[in-house]
């Protein structure tokens, strides 16, 4: 059972499956909205809450594997259970092979059901939590100025403020003060955790070709 | 014979007999022989002739019109089953001929002609238990200067062989329009058995609901009649795609029933509706409203239906998935036939122009491992509803395959359709 706000779409053709599975996900005390076609989820589907997607394979339109295909890599990708009538292993290692969380059959045992949603939600809230993450990191590194993260690529790498004051060419009081503000924007309490917290959004550092400032950098995620 | 003569000839002149008893004795001889042979051969004819009309089934007589009197061969008697005690006339021999075949004997017989006339005609007769037999009748009338017909000879040939082996044909076909069904419903199995899922699923769902909620504190009893409601209606449903599918896969006597296109092609659709969702095809109706019933079988009507809807669907299985739209058209033919015509029509590659006509024959097929009997099955299917089925490519792009189908006008057509029709095409 599932005591968050989350919500399972439904997105099957059949009107009685649709039915059918609404009233026992909702009997089993989940929340539950229902669509007839891909295209009517796209359209209509909230990206922001929070939930899992129970997806019929087989559909007239757009099916389920091009509405996967679709979501994935998107801002509005969520975690996807396939439902198929029948149990094409290429079909399913497809559906599998671009993130789906389960491939059951028709008609699905409940107890099956339950336990692939349930990993959905688990998945879909980890993977939420995680974006919340690194989107307050991205903020944070959004207000730093451009030397200010000039400055924190050489501390992430672990230099003195003296050798980045020469590699700047500055002052080491000027480096200081930078440091400062940069671990106050990021709020991170040591170098250590800034590391971590740049390494969340794939800011780090390349490998060491040598000495010198070479293969610092950013990468955008 | 001869020697016997001679003998006696000899012998009389031995016995002293004056030449006149004997020349008298001899011409009586030879009489009697002479008419001992006539009667021998005519005999020896007789016999040959009963053996001829059996062999061949044939069965002579003769119509006198001054007296009306019919002379008929015991053979002839047997096939018309006219009873000996019979005092036999032309109305006797009319009253044998099925009643439905009597209007074309008598224009034939009434007609103006040459002094002499052959005809030959195949009927029905009415056999003794109103056994209907089937006959080759072929006469010859003799008219008088008047032109009006004062003899009539002939000869009828029982056909129940022939028409056995007809009917054994058309048992042949029945079987093979089955086959053709059965092989058309394999092709059809793994999209049914997802179409079933779909209901049964709905109906596990359900329970597995019902389940959940009976263990709940509160009885919401609302909302456990509505879930049972609803296992009952899709289990209904499942049993209407096997109910469905039985119909087809049974080979049940051919019957013409009044038949409604718009149902018709309801049953079809919700078949094939697995199939075509499988090839992602859009399938869009038209279908006049108020049409008029058809004549026709339904099972046979469907088959031609499905298979028509089937080979659409696949015209256009190299085309994007977005791009398979499918038409079904039904609306009343725009000619004069007082026909209700069914087309379908799709956006595929369309059809070589050399072989629209082509695509009906028998074992022509453009598809990898079709039979090619499909077509050539509904093309005589529709002949024999009085219809016609010919493909067209479409103007832009696709091919449409049409059939007509007669619309019923009271009981003359239904006839049309009898057991007997005998399938051409």
């Amino acid at each position: 059972m599932n005591g968050t706000t989350s919500t399972v779409f439904i997105v099957d053709d059949a009107r009685e499956v649709r039915t059918g599975l609404s009233r026992l996900l909702a009997a089993a005390g989940y929340r539950v909205r229902a669509f007839e076609s891909a295209a009517s989820f796209l359209r209509e589907h909230d990206a922001e809450a929070p939930g899992c997607l129970l997806l019929d394979v087989c559909m007239p339109g757009l099916s389920g594997l091009e509405l996967q295909h679709t979501l994935v890599g998107s801002p509005d990708a969520r975690p996807i259970v396939f439902l198929t009538g029948r149990g094409d292993v290429q079909t399913s290692v497809h559906a599998m092979k671009e993130g789906a969380v389960d491939f059951l059959t028709k008609p699905v045992d409940d107890t099956q059901l339950f336990a692939a949603v349930d990993q959905a939600l688990k998945r879909d809230a980890e993977q939420r939590l995680e974006r919340a993450i690194r989107d307050t990191i991205q903020r944070r590194l959004a207000m730093l100025t451009p030397r200010e993260r000039q400055v924190m690529a050489h501390v992430i790498r672990g230099r003195l403020n003296k050798q980045i004051a020469a590699d700047l060419g500055t002052g080491e009081k000027t480096v200081k003060v930078h440091r400062a503000r940069v671990m106050s924007k990021m709020v991170a309490r040591s170098v250590a955790e800034l590391v971590q917290l740049a390494a969340r959004v794939g800011v780090g550092v390349e490998p060491s070709v040598g000495a010198g400032t070479a293969g610092i950098g950013w990468r955008q995620p | 014979m001869e020697a016997l003569v001679t003998r006696a000839l000899e012998n009389g002149v031995a016995l002293g007999l004056s030449a006149t008893s004997l020349a008298l004795v001899a011409i009586w001889l030879v009489e009697r022989r002479r008419r001992l042979s006539a009667e021998n051969l005519h005999a020896a004819s007789q016999e040959r002739l009963a053996l001829i009309s059996s062999i061949a089934s044939l069965g002579f007589w003769s119509w006198d019109a001054a007296t009306d009197r019919v002379w008929a061969s015991k053979h002839a008697r047997g096939i018309l089953a006219l009873d000996d005690e019979t005092a036999l006339t032309g109305a006797s021999l009319i009253a044998a001929i099925h009643p439905e075949d009597r209007p074309s004997v008598l224009r034939i017989i009434n007609s103006p002609g040459p002094a002499t006339d052959t005809m030959e005609m195949e009927l029905r007769v009415v056999g003794g238990g109103n056994e209907i037999r089937f006959v080759t009748a072929k006469a010859c009338a003799y008219r008088d200067a008047k032109k009006v017909v004062n003899r009539v000879v002939g000869y009828v040939v029982d056909d129940g062989q022939r028409k056995r082996s007809a009917a054994e044909l058309l048992k042949m076909q029945h079987k093979l329009k089955h086959l053709a069904r059965v092989a058309m419903l394999g092709e059809l199995s793994g999209a049914l058995a997802h179409e079933l899922q779909q209901p049964l699923t709905a109906i596990l769902c359900n329970a597995n609901a019902a389940q959940l909620l009976s263990k709940k504190d509160k009885l919401d009893v609302a909302e456990l009649q509505d879930i049972l409601q609803e296992i009952v209606s899709d289990d209904k449903n499942a049993g209407q795609i096997i109910q469905r599918l039985r119909a087809l896969l049974l080979r049940g006597e051919t019957q013409f029933q009044h038949l409604e296109i718009s149902d018709l092609l309801g049953d079809v659709l919700a078949l094939a509706r697995g199939k075509l969702r499988e090839r992602n095809i859009q399938v869009n109706t038209r279908v006049d409203r108020d049409l008029p019933e058809v004549l026709g079988d339904r099972v046979e009507l469907q088959q031609v239906l499905l298979n028509l809807l089937l080979n659409a669907s696949e015209s256009m299985n190299d085309n994007p998935a977005r791009d398979r739209r499918l038409e079904v058209v039904v609306a009343l033919a725009d000619d004069e036939s007082r026909a209700v015509r069914i087309s379908v029509l799709d956006c595929g590659k369309g059809i070589d122009a050399d072989k629209l006509e082509r695509v009906f024959d028998p074992f022509f097929s453009t598809k990898d491992g079709g039979l090619g009997l499909g077509l050539a099955i509904s093309h005589s299917i529709v002949i024999a509803h009085g219809g016609r089925l010919w493909a067209t490519n479409r103007p832009d792009r696709g091919a449409a395959f049409h059939f007509t189908l007669p619309i019923k006008i009271g009981k003359e057509s239904h006839e049309r359709h009898n057991e007997y029709s005998v399938y051409s095409g």
